[in-house]
């Protein structure tokens, strides 16, 4: 299946709501709505394509199969917790790019690397956001506002950051979502971990050459 | 939900798409806001130390970079990385959390869920206000329905011991029911000062160089000094390994009498003696009664300093019971052979002898019969006081046996307090004070009387704990029975900086800063005492973490305690006053220290050891002297006898040193299990503490805790060493990694204490332990009415191979409940 080029302003969506996804637990009101919904928000621009269709109904599925939102909320806060927030403690599956370089330490030189990154735009994570700054969900979100101010800014240079950026995330999410696909019992991370690696492949073509 | 999970993040705005964006500092939808990064720690390396050594921290841009071994410590370990690797590790506990079935249903919600139910991420002060009300209920109903127990080494620090912390907090409520003695000694601290006077196993011993200049042998009874010398409860000075470098210089000759061959018996090319686990006893007696039957006790020495002599003297000869412990009668309880035996025995008196003991064999049931028979034996041999003679119950920690530095003490300025009496106490209402390894009893029978040391008490019915810097479902053994009686608990409060078991089987989790990221001071060598070091915040705390110091405050703050609590004190005020009081101390000594902000800078001070502190003789002063220098006994004397304990009336520990077989072990006529169980200390850890962080590459066979079984062994159950093989009794089961290896005797394997408790089906009876936490197998009796210490030592198993597809080890990775 050859990738297929996205309107950046959709592929910056989908970049931001898998920043949420992987940021923190969902919360009963959001499960809620996808339950009302039917399906995910920005990602369901994905749908028509087989590949991202196949990933989405898993992890809808999964989402669906615990009966109710609350249940399925208990369900995935379990699972983020065991994942993403300690309770496990297997770097492998952490949203965190220092987990997946070197000896696996967390707090290493990507944090580094982000940290300047983030202040060179004049950003910082969010407050209340306490996770290292090579956190998953931060380079998304990175990459989305990239992405946007590219995009709608005529004098706007972020190409080659955006490029830059999308090649790291690139070069260490596999390793996560394979990961994932070996200890996500919930079914609902997972699958979204093997979509967002293969959207950053997709969106390769739209920053691979200087702008 | 939203309402309860407070976290500070929106996610409706996460997940909205952001509008188009105008100029950079806009960029601040979901997860970025605008503005610099806050300040970071300056760059370049920072003093810094832990329980496992002191360390230069290289920090870039707020972050540990690497970690190098202070210079000054002539033996670094490799466990050193841990120290950093605890605040980096992945298993850290990140954010106030609380059990989802707990937070929507109070307290006592579903305690049978615990371990399996998930956490839901809470805002500090969510989590505060409902540990707040717990503690408001419980107080209410009674100081008694409180346990602070809390035991365990506590966060590192000599400022702020987590424990006084929490028990300071709760005296000031109104007060709670604390633990007494520990895991470690405890046969050993209730039996001595009935023996000496004094709990004798610590402070400072004979010293290395007065062995080294006068012992001829030197014997290691269940002693591994080059094991647990890595560790200390401050900063450890690792100045054993010189020690033993010094005698295999000198070749000196030693004994080793253990299961194990360890590395102390290879440096030194000793002789091995395999002891059968648990017959030590046997062992002393058998001796005894050769030194008795050969003329080679020291009758002067034993009629001048002991009392008692006679009636153990009828004991080991057989005129009491009628059974002479002879060498023939030890060495079928012991598999060391007679002659060995009586070799032994000669050899002891034939020259200057010191005999040194670890704490295994009083970790066992009758545990306090060893410790004595072990002093009597010395008492025997007659060379207690004299220079490289006599005992030593306290070489494999804290390298008891180095030179003093001349060096002020090191105290603190944090008191626990006494309870502020808000309600009378009912003796009904039970004890303030268990021993601290009786917990599950105290679980299983509130109400009902137990005996303690001559005493009889009542367990108080408890309904929260709340713990901190220690992790229970390690520590305390029967693994089974004790989480079918954590149920009990209505409420159980963890403040640690790691997802242990125990943490994992909490309501509610506070995330507690590790020593890189708070203010602090510790000594180096608990007993060499040769610097102070300043514990400066190296890194900010991360993710949500505090210090335990102002998670207490901000619970003081709920509890109407402050400024009370903290007496308006930030800790580098209570830092400034340890070390104030130090320099009072150093001024009266004339001893030379700079000024605070002077240490604070270099981040150590160091003081010298003269060389009149190099030599050293315990009891030197009782031999010279046993009337103007007696022992705090009540003859003044070496009991051998003890009149007090004979009042108790115990028939678990009799009024002399005594052997009394357990209740299971290798030596048994009938017994279910061939395979002795050795729970020892761990090579690579501080009990639990590092098995969450990457020093677990250093040990882990088939990522799972190393079980070491002998060649026999092994190959009668077609095991080869990397295999998984599945350690089981009827208390338990778990999994683990084999060692095959001649260095264990026969009979024995060892699968060391401290790994994480792993079910594959948590809070399920006889869950399968996926990792190896060996307090699965061990059972929950206590050594004795004397001492109601732990009998981890007891214990009898067997060992198969694992044929299975072996389960991922989930302790470290997914918990069972994603």
């Amino acid at each position: 299946m050859t990738s297929r080029r996205y309107d950046p302003a959709a592929l910056a969506d989908c970049f931001a709501e898998l920043a949420g996804v992987f940021g923190a637990p969902l919360e009963t009101s959001d499960v809620a709505r996808l339950f009302e919904t039917g399906g995910f928000d920005a990602l369901a621009v994905l749908a028509d394509d087989p590949r991202h269709a196949a990933d989405l109904a898993a992890a809808f599925a999964a989402l669906v199969a615990a009966g109710t939102a609350e249940a399925a909320t208990s369900r995935l806060n379990a699972a983020y917790c065991g994942l993403f927030l300690g309770l496990g403690g297997d770097s492998s599956t952490l949203p965190i790019e220092s987990a997946h370089r070197g000896d696996g330490r967390l707090f290493q030189e990507p944090v580094e690397v982000m940290s300047d990154l983030l202040a060179a735009h004049g950003l910082r994570p969010a407050e209340g956001f306490v996770e290292p700054a090579d956190h998953l969900s931060l380079e998304l979100a990175l990459l989305e506002q990239l992405i946007r101010l590219e995009t709608c800014l005529v004098d706007a240079d972020e190409h080659a950051t955006i490029r830059a950026l999308r090649l790291r995330l690139a070069d260490w999410t596999p390793g996560f979502a394979a990961a994932l696909a070996r200890a996500d019992r919930s079914g609902f991370y997972a699958p979204l971990a093997r979509l967002l690696v293969r959207l950053l492949d997709d969106a390769e073509p739209h920053f691979a050459t200087a702008a | 939900m939203s309402a309860i999970t407070t976290t500070g993040l929106s996610r409706r705005r996460f997940l909205s798409a952001a509008g188009t964006l105008a100029v950079t500092s806009a960029l601040t939808p979901g997860l970025l806001g605008a503005g610099a990064a806050g300040a970071a720690a300056a760059d370049g390396e920072i003093l810094s130390c832990s329980n496992f050594g002191a360390f230069w921290a290289k920090v870039a841009a707020g972050r540990v970079v690497g970690v190098r071994p202070w210079e000054g410590d002539p033996h670094p370990i490799p466990t050193i990385e841990g120290a950093v690797d605890l605040a980096y590790s992945a298993s850290r506990i990140r954010y106030p959390m609380v059990r989802r079935a707990y937070l929507e249903k109070g307290p006592g919600a579903s305690p049978e869920t615990r371990g399996a139910d998930d956490f839901v991420r809470v805002s500090w002060d969510k989590a505060l206000d409902l540990v707040a009300a717990e503690i408001k209920r419980c107080a209410a109903i009674g100081p008694w329905s409180i346990y602070t127990g809390s035991y365990g080494w506590g966060h590192f620090g000599r400022l702020f011991n987590s424990q006084t912390g929490l028990r300071r907090l709760f005296n000031m409520m109104g007060g709670s029911v604390n633990s007494s003695s520990n895991y470690s000694k405890a046969a050993i601290e209730a039996i001595m000062p009935y023996v000496l006077g004094q709990i004798d196993a610590e402070g400072p011993q004979t010293s290395h160089q007065t062995i080294l200049e006068n012992t001829d042998l030197i014997v290691f009874w269940a002693s591994d000094p080059l094991k647990d010398n890595h560790i200390s409860t401050n900063v450890p000075d690792h100045g054993e390994y010189g020690w033993f470098e010094a005698m295999k210089k000198a070749g000196k000759k030693a004994i080793f009498i253990d299961p194990l061959k360890t590395e102390g018996c290879k440096i030194l090319g000793a002789e091995w003696l395999p002891v059968r686990p648990h017959s030590d006893v046997a062992l002393a007696l058998g001796i005894a009664h050769t030194l008795i039957t050969e003329n080679l006790a020291d009758k002067k020495f034993l009629a001048e300093y002991t009392t008692g002599w006679e009636i153990f003297f009828d004991y080991v000869t057989g005129k009491k019971d009628g059974v002479a412990k002879t060498a023939e009668w030890a060495a079928e309880k012991t598999e060391i052979p007679a002659d060995t035996i009586r070799d032994l025995a000669r050899r002891l008196v034939k020259g200057r002898t010191m005999l040194v003991s670890g704490w295994t064999p009083q970790r066992q049931q009758h545990g306090e019969q060893f410790p004595w028979a072990f002093v009597t034996l010395a008492a025997m041999v007659g060379q207690i006081g004299l220079p490289g003679g006599g005992f030593c119950q306290r070489y494999h920690l804290d390298n008891a046996g180095a030179p003093q530095a001349d060096s002020p003490a090191l105290s603190s300025t944090m008191q626990a307090g006494k309870r502020k009496e808000t309600m009378p106490w009912p003796k009904e209402k039970g004890t303030d004070t268990i021993p601290c390894a009786r917990i599950v009893d105290m679980l299983m029978n509130p109400g009902k009387t137990y005996e303690h040391n001559g005493k009889t008490w009542v367990y108080p019915d408890v309904k929260m704990t709340y713990w901190v810097g220690g992790n229970p479902l390690h520590h305390h053994q029967d693994r089974n029975r004790q989480i079918a009686a954590w149920k009990k608990f209505e409420t159980i409060v963890i403040q640690d900086f790691q997802w242990t078991a125990s943490a994992r089987f909490a309501d509610i989790v506070l995330p507690a800063a590790t020593s890189l990221e708070r203010e602090d001071m510790e000594g180096l060598g608990v007993v060499t005492r040769k610097a102070f070091f300043a514990v400066r915040k190296v890194i900010e705390p991360l993710y949500e973490a505090k210090s335990d110091y102002a998670i207490f405050q901000m619970l003081a703050e709920k509890l109407g305690l402050e400024p009370a609590y903290s007496e308006g004190k930030t800790e580098l005020d209570r830092v400034k006053e340890v070390y104030a009081a130090a320099m009072e101390q150093a001024k009266t000594k004339k001893i030379a220290m700079p000024d605070f902000d002077e240490f604070w800078k270099k981040g150590i001070v160091e003081f010298a050891t003269p060389e009149k502190n190099l030599r050293r003789t315990k009891y030197d002063k009782f031999r010279q002297d046993p009337l103007l220098n007696p022992l705090p006994t009540p003859s003044g004397k070496i009991e051998i006898f003890s009149k007090t304990i004979e009042k108790f009336g115990y028939d678990d520990c009799p009024p002399h040193p005594t052997w009394l077989e357990p209740i299971e072990w290798l030596g048994a006529k009938e017994k279910k299990y061939p395979l002795h169980v050795n729970s020892s200390h761990p090579d690579y850890r501080l009990h639990s503490q590092l098995n969450g962080t990457k020093v677990r590459s250093l040990y882990a066979v088939a990522e799972r805790e190393p079980c070491t079984i002998n060649t026999a062994d092994a190959a009668a159950r077609g095991i080869k060493s990397g295999d998984v093989v599945r350690v089981f009794n009827d208390r338990g089961q778990c999994l683990a990694g084999a060692v095959v290896t001649d260095d264990i005797r026969p009979g024995v394997i060892q699968l060391q204490e401290g790994g994480w408790y792993d079910p594959i089906v948590a809070g399920e009876p006889n869950a399968l332990c996926r990792y190896g936490d060996v307090n699965v197998l061990t059972p929950d009796i206590p050594t004795s009415r004397l001492a109601q210490g732990t009998s981890a030592h007891t214990c009898m198993a067997d060992v198969e191979k694992f044929k299975a597809e072996p389960p991922k080890v989930m302790v470290f990775s997914t918990p069972t409940n994603a």
